[in-house]
């Protein structure tokens, strides 16, 4: 159990799968007192507050640092305050009923397209380079090489899986979910 | 792919019809929203993520343009000559439309008319 009475962290499963659920969390969070902070590790850092009555929504847009400020005029102008941006990615809250952010298929599309660019590649690069590690492994293991060394490769090739893996598994989470929109 | 091109077919989605309707006098965020609402009498209501998502695009298409960063740093923007044009075509192109609808309603009518008889 958890001391420290201002924060707490609660786990996410992931918003490339459940988006709405774990807005739909953080919502109920807030009506409890638990206001959405930050991102934390796998999850979400929440500080203690007054209880609220309001909704989130999440947006994808890679921007640089000169367009952050209208971006954000543009959303409180709609009535949506900026909560946390962790790079790409960008929480609103607003009260109930607001307006949503997206109110067209094509532009709601579009946000996806921007969320998938970087798992694509790093999916791609990784992958590949796990192939790579374990034809290297496989290929050393059977010429006799130094036991030393094979187990170099067999990590390596471990360690581009475990990004490979997720990575893959979060663009088909964001292809489907444009496919569903098209 | 091809989505994120769609400025270039010259054929405006809905929003983006409505956008550029609104930035025929310069405005920022909160004066196009609110003018699309009051222009459709709440019928078209446009979220911010739209909107910003919209005229990223349309900047890029040069059909609109920020203007200078003046009163409290919040961007007017306002449409280009493209933009005017391009605003034009579509504007007839929709009256040719909803011109295409009632000729065919009116068609239908005469043909069931001509049928009882």
């Amino acid at each position: 159990m958890r001391r420290n009475k201002e924060i707490r962290y609660i786990a996410s499963w992931g918003l490339a799968f459940a988006e709405e659920r774990e807005m739909k969390k953080l919502r109920n969070w807030a009506s409890k007192g638990w206001l959405f902070e930050s991102f934390g590790f796998l999850g979400f850092k929440l500080r203690k507050g007054e209880a609220q009555n309001i909704v989130y929504s999440l947006d994808y847009n890679t921007l640089d640092a000169n367009e952050l400020q209208d971006y954000y005029d543009t959303f409180r102008a709609g009535g949506w305050e900026p909560v946390c941006s962790l790079s790409n990615i960008h929480v609103f809250s607003a009260k109930p009923g607001t307006v949503p952010i997206y109110t067209d298929r094509a532009t709601s599309y579009e946000k996806y397209s921007r969320a998938i660019v970087n798992f694509k590649w790093s999916g791609l690069i990784f992958g590949l380079l796990t192939l790579i590690g374990f034809a290297a492994y496989y290929y050393s293991d059977n010429n006799g090489f130094s036991i030393a060394l094979s187990q170099v490769f067999f990590i390596f090739a471990t360690l581009c899986l475990m990004i490979a893996l997720p990575s893959a598994m979060v663009y088909c989470a964001y292809r489907f979910r444009k496919l569903r929109l098209k | 792919m091809s989505r994120n091109n769609s400025m270039v077919t010259d054929q405006l989605t809905d929003s983006a019809y409505y956008i550029l309707l609104s930035l025929l006098v310069p405005r920022h965020g909160y004066a196009i929203m609110k003018y699309i609402e009051e222009l459709t009498e709440g019928e078209v209501i446009m979220g911010p993520a739209t909107l910003y998502t919209l005229i990223k695009k349309m900047v890029a298409a040069d059909y609109i343009t920020a203007g200078d960063v003046e009163d409290d740093r919040r961007k007017p923007y306002g449409v280009t000559k493209k933009g005017k044009q391009i605003i034009d075509n579509e504007i007839e192109r929709r009256s040719r439309m909803v011109r295409h609808g009632m000729n065919a309603i009116q068609q239908a009518k005469e043909v069931s008319d001509h049928e009882k008889k």
